[in-house]
């Protein structure tokens, strides 16, 4: 078994590697209007466009720090594709 | 001695003077006394003896008598047996008397037998004549007339010694007055001694008128007799004439003198007279008859009368002894109550003085230790009581009194004055002390504030003093500075000019100098191009690292999702993703080289910028400075000629610092001596204020009174 460990925050979190599809840097998005707060964006991965939600307003409060260091881990949703943030 | 006799108060003094002097009063008083006494004494004897002697002559008279009588009865005549009889009994009468008188005056009269015995003559004492007397009376009758004669010798005898003898120790015969002489002589001399040898001439005129005829012998015997007898008359009248002229001065008159005298002489003049005619006639006439009794009777009646006379004589001996012994009493008596009360009147007297003299001087004494205790107010309030009170005087009369004073006045007087001014000397001190106290105090206050004064002036001068040496020092030392200046300036000059050259020199040196540095600096830039070039190639390294980590992964994860068949690739992606880190690892450390290598450059580049800078700014200040050594050196050359002048002018300011400095020594030397003197006169004050506080102590214990 093996799992992804991200940090957010300070505190660790992690993710089972199964449902991760890939990990990719941070990525300007494309924001939408009116969205909540923990929805950064869209971006084009591979020609798909994915949201992207931001992991540390949900847990932390705040949005995340845009560093070289801060990454997109995309998930593979029930369905759909979805993508989760991960801060650094 | 003496100091006991100086401790002795006045009094004491006063009463041992006064024992001292009464001693040989006293030792006259008591003389005079036993003068009296022995005056006394003497007239006593006398009266004793007298009353012995009375009893004595009358049986010197009455012996004769008898015999004559018992020589009568014997020769026949019966007759004369009753006076016989008479006779002898008057006579043992008389020894009575005798014995009585005898007994009580012997041992005085000193003839008591034991006296008599040691003087060899108790022959004499009246117990013998007594005893005769008593033969003789037992057997008188059967006697012959020769031993009758004899036997009333043999009585007789003693009689007389006896006679003299007490005349003798009764001091009679030494009567001193002579009224009572000329009595003693007539009562117990002359006429006993008439008597007896008129009693004895009787016997023997008897004989011979009984034989019947006279003798040439006897007529003449008769004749001489007569005369005796008119002689001895005479020399009686005579003496009792001297007694009664006599006792008129002596003693007072004595009346009963007078008055019994006379008339007893009288009598015995009277009669005298028969008996002398009838001798007269015996002696003259051979022839005449005469019997017995014509011839007895007038001799009895004379011998009677004779015997009246001497009792009487002897009485009136006796009143004026006893007169003379009142007299002697009666002086003795004023003589001690006179002294007495002399005495007790002078101890009176010396006491009162002494009393009064001890209680002046003791008030004056008390005053006196008043005024040492120092209470003068009261002693002067004493000093007036006891003046208006005990001596009656004021201050008017002062004159008066100094002249007229006794001692304890003029004393008291003195003692007043003295107390009086010491009175007004202790005012005046006291106010004085007080004027010379605040005097001081002033004196004191402004010396210290001089002392302040001076101390300033003295500190004032010694900086004063001190700044002008110092002044001279610098000016001294400016002058010697200035000379090497000159020096200076002169070798400056020189060097300036050498200096000039050396500027050149070191201006193109700075030249090349710069030229290189530029040179540097370009060279530095490219490789500081350079260097960012290489961060540029370093960055995209770092990139690719990141983005090989990622791919790693993303195939870690497809590793894994691939299942069994991906665990080769899982471990490639491993392999991959360590690659990737060290790569990145490394990048970053080449960052920091370069990063490091490009501080140190910068710096490099910045110091040498600035040292560039600085070069260009020391090239042109390098010409600035030469221009300028220029001008100075020329300046230089003007100044020497002015250094010179300047050295000068600072050596006559030294000069005149010096003296400065030198007047300013003589100040602080005058400074110094002023506060000398002022401490001194600052102990003087001090002194003053010491003495005038001890004299108002002094005066202080006096209580005055204002």
């Amino acid at each position: 078994m093996l799992f992804l460990v991200f940090e957010i925050d300070n505190e660790r979190y992690c993710l089972e590697v199964s449902r991760i599809i890939e990990i990719t840097p941070i990525v300007l998005f494309r924001e939408l209007p009116h969205a909540p707060e923990y929805i950064a964006g869209v971006f084009n991965y591979r020609g798909v466009v994915v949201p992207v939600v931001d992991l540390s307003v949900l847990i932390a409060g705040r949005p995340s720090r845009p560093l070289f260091s801060t990454r997109i881990i995309l998930v593979d949703y029930v369905s759909v594709d979805s993508t989760h943030n991960r801060p650094i | 001695m003496k100091r006991y006799f100086n401790k002795l108060k006045i009094l004491h003094k006063i009463i041992i003077s006064v024992f001292v002097f009464a001693l040989p009063v006293c030792i006259l008083l008591f003389y005079m006394i036993s003068g009296f006494n022995n005056n006394i004494e003497f007239a006593r004897k006398e009266v004793w003896g007298s009353k012995l002697l009375s009893p004595l002559t009358t049986l010197a008279e009455l012996v004769p008598q008898h015999q004559l009588l018992v020589r009568l009865f014997l020769q026949g005549d019966i007759t004369v047996q009753s006076r016989i009889d008479a006779t002898a009994k008057r006579i043992d009468n008389a020894f009575d008397i005798l014995a009585k008188e005898g007994k009580r005056y012997e041992r005085v009269l000193r003839f008591d037998i034991d006296t008599l015995k040691t003087l060899k003559m108790e022959e004499i004492h009246y117990s013998n004549a007594y005893a005769m007397w008593q033969e003789l009376r037992k057997n008188y009758k059967n006697n012959s007339i020769v031993q009758n004669d004899v036997e009333h010798e043999m009585v007789l005898k003693p009689v007389k010694a006896m006679i003299q003898w007490v005349a003798e120790t009764s001091n009679i015969i030494l009567d001193p007055d002579l009224d009572s002489h000329y009595m003693s002589i007539v009562a117990i001399v002359t006429l006993p001694n008439t008597l007896s040898s008129l009693s004895e001439f009787l016997l023997y005129g008897e004989s011979v008128v009984f034989k019947g005829f006279r003798s040439r012998e006897d007529m003449i015997k008769f004749a001489v007799f007569a005369g005796n007898l008119e002689d001895s008359l005479g020399r009686i009248q005579q003496y009792i004439a001297n007694a009664l002229r006599e006792d008129k001065s002596s003693y007072g008159v004595s009346e009963s003198l007078q008055k019994n005298m006379p008339p007893a002489l009288s009598d015995y003049q009277a009669s005298f007279l028969p008996f002398i005619v009838v001798l007269k006639r015996i002696a003259n006439d051979p022839d005449s008859k005469l019997n017995i009794e014509e011839f007895l009777e007038p001799a009895m009646a004379l011998i009677a009368s004779g015997a009246q006379l001497r009792e009487t004589s002897l009485q009136e001996l006796q009143v004026l002894l006893n007169k003379r012994i009142e007299n002697f009493t009666k002086k003795r008596l004023i003589a001690i109550t006179l002294s007495f009360l002399a005495l007790c009147l002078a101890a009176l007297i010396i006491i009162i003085v002494s009393v009064g003299i001890t209680r002046s001087l003791g008030k004056v004494i008390g005053i006196a230790g008043e005024i040492a205790a120092g209470d003068i107010y009261k002693a002067k309030s004493d000093l007036e009581t006891i003046g208006k009170d005990g001596f009656g005087y004021d201050d008017s009369d002062q004159d008066g009194v100094r002249r007229n004073g006794n001692e304890i006045v003029q004393l008291f007087k003195a003692v007043s004055t003295m107390t009086t001014s010491l009175d007004a000397l202790l005012a005046q001190v006291r106010k004085s002390g007080i004027q010379v106290t605040s005097s001081s105090t002033q004196i004191s206050a402004a010396a210290r504030q001089l002392e302040a004064t001076v101390a300033e002036q003295a500190s004032s001068i010694s900086e004063v003093s001190a700044t002008s040496k110092e002044i001279s020092a610098t000016a001294h030392e400016f002058a010697k500075t200035m000379n090497r200046v000159a020096e200076m300036s002169l070798r400056a000059s020189e060097l300036a000019g050498a200096s000039m050259n050396s500027l050149s020199d070191i201006n193109k040196t700075m030249k090349s100098l710069l030229e290189n540095i530029t040179d540097s600096f370009e060279k530095l830039k490219i490789v500081n191009e350079k260097m960012g070039n290489i961060t540029q190639v370093i960055t995209t390294i770092t990139k690719v690292a990141n983005q090989i980590n990622l791919l790693s992964l993303n195939a870690a994860i497809e590793a894994e999702k691939a299942g069994e068949y991906g665990t080769g690739f899982s471990v490639v992606a491993r392999e991959i993703r360590r690659l990737a880190d060290q790569t990145a690892v490394a990048a970053i450390d080449i960052e920091m080289l370069i990063l490091e290598t490009q501080d140190a450059m910068r710096q490099g580049m910045s110091a040498v910028a600035e040292y560039t800078d600085q070069t260009m700014t020391s090239t042109e200040r390098i010409a600035e400075i030469s221009v300028d050594l220029l001008r100075a050196i020329e300046h230089t050359q003007d100044l020497v000629p002015q250094f010179e002048s300047a050295n000068q002018g600072m050596q006559v300011q030294s000069q005149s610092a010096a003296q400065i400095s030198e007047a300013m020594e003589q100040l602080n030397e005058s400074a110094k001596q002023t506060r000398d003197s002022l401490v001194e006169f600052k102990e003087v004050t001090e002194q003053l204020n010491e003495a005038v506080r001890d004299l108002q102590n002094e005066v202080s214990r006096f209580s005055i009174s204002s």
